[in-house]
């Protein structure tokens, strides 16, 4: 008993005089993403696959980290005692842990799916398509796994867009609205390298998971106006 | 008759249940049936009423509510009719004003023919010497250079100033402005003014015809780009002169076969981005075939440069890039002068100019420009003589040079040498190539020149006339211009040597008169955008947006109430406008008040100008009544986030025709829609309750898979390759189906009517006539019509070799004309006469209560029954109006899966099922009255097009289809078979839109009727929104180089959709809805 006490009591203090470093951590995250993508864009355009490929390990290592630092997750259902539980940090690494190998499987086999059903080619190009789709998985879909668990009440609500907004929501609203965008100039005439598949996906999703994030962070506690 | 009985009985069940119970000494007057459908719908419930009810009252009520029901919908009938009408007259001014068609006639000229006719003394018809005029040259060497502007040729500014304004295209190409100004007589230089559009393939065709270019010549070979017309390279070949060519591979798909197997070398020509692959292509075979060696082997060569043209384009004209290959072709010249002999003709030209960008296509005065060289090594040619008006004609160039237009260069080689001039040409021989060296001799060469060409001209006038069954207006004085000119050469032919120089010219104007008067007049019929009248129907158009617009979302509340008032006002408002144009024409007329009429202020004839008011007048009606019933409106912006995805679909759909890349890959992004709508679909679905949730769950995953499914099917257009595959057709290079396709057709037909019941079965739709029309009849047909493409296949592909000639066509063609007549004939008088589908039960309740049967899954359990009444179950009455209505589709759709190819065929079949799934998802995500379906469905048609091995081109038109049911071409049946086989998945989904109010509706009558009414409209909108964006960016990109490619057709199959939607939807659902609705509202009142 003591020792929850202590335990919360050490907890609070740090979180208190480590809030204001807390606060910007997610910041850091966006800008990780931001700066890593720039820098990587010109070798995304010259060789898509094995730069998606090279970037993904990173990528869940930085979503991890992010899930871990930044994200609460969401209690059991209430049906213990009312008493508060604390998750402890290991439990929090391993959570985070699978729900980054459940978004870069499960995630991932339902985007590639939705890819394809969008339209894009479903005998060539498997392995891009299949990159993206890890990509997107990992930007939009591991964060709310590791939030929301797999409840699917929860779930439910977000699917229906009806979810509260914050940063994960939000994120991945963006992302998958980011990556629908994505497609706009590819049928354009221009012959740029960069229209190649699935570079402005890749990018779409990219950079709509920042602005819906950072959307999210701004706007917490609404919701969609749908 | 059958069908008839069984509806009979089905009221007579049901009534006699009705007086059964009421003989039962029960309280209730009016029994109330329970009706059987799914667990989820809302229990209706409904009191049976009937025509033939014992109560006169009850019987008076029904009368009267039938004939307010027929009223209502006649008044809906007359205002889609107003919407047609305005959708008509739009299209018809901006068609006017944009295309404008031209006949093609396939009479050839020949050499043993003259044109001056049998009773002229006449020396010719001998190829050795020239066929109808003696020949100047024997041989002949063309050179295109392709976008070659005037002011590339000629020297700008003095060695002193080069500093103002000279340019890196100027002083580039030199040579044949400096032979020209030092030996005249061997060489000319003249502006090549070009009559738009300036495209390669329509230079092409002006520059080898001599004819003015229209969008469409109509003639015998509408499909492909092969030139049909007579050509100069058709009468090379004619009189055995061999022609080789190198260059611009657009030559080999208009003159295909006409040039020596050996000697051609075509290049690839749309890629914009390669300077030199094609000018050096062109130097390679070039200048051997020039070496004396060689120079037997041909007597004409042509090379078709394309740098110049590519470099435009790419960087535009004042470019070091440009000047590099403006060097290089001076180079190019200055060898050719060098490699030809005496005896050959050089010539050096530019199909078009470019403006100062680079690009062409439009009729911009640098892009009509191009520049003109003859060369010879024999002095032939002569200045321009001084008695003539350097400046005459329609042509006008730069300042002080005299211009020539491209078409006169067909009569002037055709002469020169010794080739009968092409039969459509309307050129003038070039004066300065006839001229010599002047004087007596001179002028009769160019009297003799220009006769022949007169007398061409008048000939192919005349077959003009005589085809297109009436004349070119103000015919009669050019007609008048050839006598007086025929009078003058008698009399100077009596004058013989005595006759001067003035006398021959004289004679000699008047011939080139009557070629100029004549060819003006024949452009004003063939080749200007009238912008008035273009604009005019845009106007129209958008205004009947508006109008369609406020009445399928503006209004709130009953549709059938405000029908009258917008009627009357609509038909006051083209009454008044109608007057007011016929007053306005009356009071013109009346010269003596000096007033011109609107329509001459406008330049618009009195019928475009009577069309004009008398819509205008309409859509002023409306809105007038739209003010006067303004309390029944609501704003017209999208109040939910389907309403706002409609929009987007919507808008974004008719904003892909401005750009000529988003057009070409309308197909994917019409499956990108769909997609998304499935998508949204999934997701909504999430929000419902468990059971609506794994419905809508499983008919948007159905949807979003058909959909995928559906778009493998597609036929590339040719600027979607390479990153296109076809999957249409066998393989890429063939129109043949390949085998697999009718295993997909035989299955089909096995499945799709299973799958159909499948739906009519959760309702327990499936009694009644359903089982017989779905599953026999709809069966039998598709099974036929799979036969049908067997036996088609088996014929093409010669699978048995053994049968006589002659048994198959016959046999595949009555086979054909069973499943038409099955589906438009028999299926449209059995749905005519058909019962609803519906089946009664009569359950003892205390035998029915417990423990429902297997089969009874889908059945609603009556409430517990108070006492032991027997309880009177309708299954089916849940989707009564539905299932009712679907039936004619299924007849419909029989007749279209007939008419497409077995890929396009099974498309359709997808498509049946698709809209199933879609009317299914509209249900449960309760959006039937939201213009989310009628988009869809309008979405899904216009994706299906594509995948029926269409695309907006002329050239994947399937005219084969024509030949389906018959074995020779019928009017008005042949046009009408290969429209409904272009556009039948538009057609299909619009047959479609009133179940998106029907199914599952309740069976009342008057409410559905008013949001059948909103569907329909909202389907008219959509169309109407994509064809108003497809006409007005086609008139807005008139000067865009892909105009004639990608636009144009794009306009083109936009309006007749349009038209063709309108029309199945007055017509047909207009009837299908009347026939349905009746059949309901006998058996349960209004």
């Amino acid at each position: 008993m003591s020792t929850t006490q202590t335990h919360n009591h050490l907890r609070r203090t740090t979180s208190n005089s480590t809030s204001a470093m807390r606060a910007t951590e997610p910041h850091i995250h966006t800008a990780i993403i931001a700066g890593t993508f720039i820098s990587a864009f010109p070798s995304l355009v010259s060789d898509p696959g094995s730069t998606l490929i090279w970037a993904l390990p990173g990528l869940a290592l930085l979503q991890a980290v992010y899930q871990v630092r930044c994200l609460r997750m969401l209690k059991p259902t209430p049906s213990g005692s009312g008493k508060k539980e604390v998750i402890g940090i290991s439990s929090k690494i391993i959570s985070s842990f699978l729900a980054i190998l459940f978004a870069t499987t499960i995630g991932a086999a339902a985007l590639y799916v939705l890819l394809i059903l969008f339209g894009a080619p479903a005998t060539t190009h498997v392995f891009p398509t299949v990159l993206c789709a890890m990509h997107t998985a990992l930007l939009a879909v591991a964060p709310l796994v590791y939030k929301y668990r797999l409840e699917g009440r929860v779930w439910r609500e977000v699917l229906g867009g009806r979810a509260v907004v914050e940063e994960c929501f939000a994120g991945a609203v963006g992302a998958l609205g980011g990556a629908w965008v994505g497609a706009v100039p590819i049928p354009l005439g221009m012959d740029r390298e960069w229209q190649k598949w699935p570079v402005t996906i890749v990018t779409g999703a990219y950079v709509g998971y920042m602005v819906g994030k950072s959307l999210g962070w701004a706007f917490p506690g609404k919701r969609l106006p749908l | 008759m059958r069908t008839r009985r069984s509806l009979n009985s089905i009221r007579q069940a049901a009534l006699g249940a009705q007086s059964q119970l009421q003989n039962s000494s029960t309280i209730s007057t009016a029994t109330t049936l329970h009706l059987a459908g799914k667990k989820e719908d809302e229990e209706p419930e409904i009191k049976l009423a009937s025509a033939h009810s014992p109560d006169p009252e009850v019987r008076k009520r029904n009368l009267f509510q039938q004939r307010a029901f027929k009223f209502s919908h006649s008044l809906l009938v007359l205002l889609l009719l107003f919407f047609v009408f305005l959708h008509g007259v739009g299209l018809f001014l901006f068609t006017k004003g944009f295309l404008l068609t031209r006949l093609v006639l396939s009479e050839k000229s020949s050499c043993d023919i003259s044109p001056l006719g049998s009773g002229v003394n006449w020396k010719g018809g001998d190829i050795a010497k020239g066929c109808w005029h003696p020949k100047t040259f024997n041989k002949a060497v063309v050179i295109v250079i392709d976008a070659l502007r005037y002011d590339f040729t000629v020297p700008f500014g003095s060695e002193e100033d080069n500093s103002t304004g000279v340019r890196q295209f100027h002083n580039a190409f030199t040579t044949p402005h400096a032979i020209a100004s030092k030996h005249p007589r061997n060489a000319i230089l003249l502006p090549f003014i070009a009559d738009p559009p300036t495209t390669t393939l329509q230079r092409l065709k002006g520059l080898t015809t001599g004819t003015l270019p229209t969008f469409i010549d109509a003639g015998s070979n509408f499909a492909g780009q092969v030139i049909d017309e007579d050509n100069l390279i058709s009468q090379l070949k004619a009189v055995g002169k061999r022609t080789a060519f190198m260059g611009d591979d657009t030559w080999m798909a208009l003159f295909p076969g006409l040039f020596e197997g050996d000697m051609e070398y075509p290049y690839e020509s749309l890629n914009v981005w390669d300077l030199h692959t094609v000018d050096n292509g062109v130097n390679e075979h070039i200048f051997p075939l020039l070496h004396s060696a060689n120079a037997s082997r041909w007597d004409v060569l042509i090379g078709h440069y394309l740098g110049v043209d590519h470099a435009g384009h790419r960087y535009g004209p004042d470019h070091f890039a440009m000047r590099e290959k403006l060097v290089q072709m001076n180079g190019v010249i200055e060898k050719l002068v060098e490699s030809i002999d005496d005896d050959t003709l050089l010539v050096a030209m530019g199909d078009h100019g470019m403006d100062p960008k680079g690009d062409h296509g439009g009729e911009s005065q640098g892009e009509l420009e191009a520049a003109l060289w003859m060369y010879s090594k024999k002095p032939v040619f002569g200045e321009f003589p001084a008695g003539l008006d350097p400046d005459g004609g329609d042509y006008s160039g730069p300042p002080g040079a005299r211009s020539v237009a491209q078409i006169d260069l067909v009569p002037t080689l055709s002469l020169l040498l010794g080739l009968p001039i092409p039969f459509n040409n309307l050129g003038a021989p070039i004066v300065e190539a006839f001229y010599g060296k002047g004087g007596v001799p001179g002028w009769k060469n160019l009297v003799d020149v220009s006769r022949l060409t007169a007398a061409q001209i008048k000939r192919y006038q005349a077959e003009y006339s005589g085809k297109n069954g009436e004349e070119v207006e103000g015919i009669e004085s050019i007609n008048s211009i050839w006598d007086t000119a025929y009078q003058k050469l008698s009399n100077v032919q009596k004058l013989g040597r005595k006759a001067q120089v003035a006398d021959w010219q004289n004679v000699f104007i008047e011939f080139s008169n009557y070629q100029s008067e004549t060819l003006r007049a024949c452009r004003n019929v063939w080749a200007r955008f009238d912008l008035v009248s273009m604009a005019a129907g845009v106007t129209v158009l958008a205004g009947s947006v508006a109008v369609v617009a406020v009445y399928a979302r503006g209004f709130t509340g009953d549709y059938t109430e405000i029908t009258d008032t917008l009627l009357t006002r609509m038909a006051k408002g083209l009454g008044v406008g109608a007057v007011i144009s016929v007053v306005d024409g009356i009071i013109a007329r009346a010269e003596r008040f000096g007033i011109p009429s609107l329509g001459q202020l406008l330049g618009l004839s009195p019928l475009r100008m009577l069309l004009l008011a008398g819509s205008l007048g309409t859509i002023i009606g409306f809105f007038s009544a739209t003010h006067y019933a303004r309390r029944r409106l609501a704003s017209l912006l999208p109040n939910s986030g389907w309403g706002a995805l409609c929009l987007v679909f919507t808008l974004a759909h008719s904003l892909i025709f401005g750009s000529n890349s988003f057009t070409i890959w309308e197909d994917k992004i019409l499956t990108y829609f769909l997609a998304t709508f499935g998508f949204v679909a999934l997701l909504s679905s999430q929000r419902l309750d468990t059971v609506k949730r794994a419905l809508g769950t499983y008919h948007s995953i159905v949807f979003l898979f058909l959909v995928r499914l559906s778009s493998i099917s597609r036929l590339c257009r040719e600027e979607q390759i390479p990153f296109c595959e076809s999957t249409f057709y066998s393989s890429a290079s063939s129109s043949v189906s390949a085998p697999r396709t009718l295993v997909i057709l035989f299955i089909m037909a096995l499945g799709l009517p299973s799958i159909i019941g499948s739906y009519y079965r959760h309702t327990n739709s499936y009694s009644g006539p359903a089982p017989v029309y779905i599953g026999f009849g709809f069966r039998l047909g598709l099974l036929l019509s799979a036969l049908y493409w067997a036996l088609d296949s088996a014929d093409n592909g010669n699978w048995i070799p053994d049968l006589p000639e002659g048994v198959l066509k016959p046999l595949k063609t009555t086979v054909g004309q069973i499943v038409i007549a099955m589906g438009l004939l028999a299926g449209n008088l059995a749905y005519a006469y058909s019962s609803v589908c519906l089946d009664v039960r009569l359950e003892d309740p205390l035998a029915s209560q417990p423990a429902p049967s297997p089969d009874d899954d889908d059945e609603d359990v009556a409430p517990p029954p108070q006492s032991s009444k027997p309880i009177v179950r309708l299954l089916g009455a849940s989707n009564l109006h539905g299932s009712r209505y679907f039936m004619l589709l299924v007849s419909w759709c029989l007749a279209l899966i007939l008419l497409q190819k077995p890929m396009g065929g099974a498309s359709m079949g997808l498509l049946l099922w698709q809209i199933l799934s879609l009317l299914e998802l509209l249900h449960t995500l309760s959006l039937s009255d939201s213009a989310i379906g009628p988009v869809i469905l309008g979405i899904l048609g216009n994706s299906h097009f594509f995948s029926t091995g269409h695309q907006a081109t002329l050239s994947s038109i399937q005219w084969e289809s024509a030949f389906i049911p018959f074995s020779t071409i019928r009017y008005p049946w042949s046009p009408m078979l290969v429209i409904a086989n272009s556009i039948g998945p538009q057609l299909l989904t619009a047959l479609a839109v009133p179940l998106v109010a029907l199914w599952k509706a309740p069976p009342t009558v008057t409410e559905t009727l008013g949001k059948t009414a909103k569907a329909v409209t909202t389907h008219i909108l959509y169309h109407s929104v994509i064809t108003l964006g497809a006409v007005a960016c086609a008139g807005h990109l008139r000067r865009h180089l892909m105009l004639y490619r990608i636009f144009s057709p794009r306009f083109m199959l936009g309006g007749v959709v349009l038209l063709a939607v309108d029309a199945v939807i007055l017509l047909v659902v207009m009837w299908g809805t009347r026939v349905s609705f009746l059949s309901v509202g006998e058996l349960f009142g209004y």
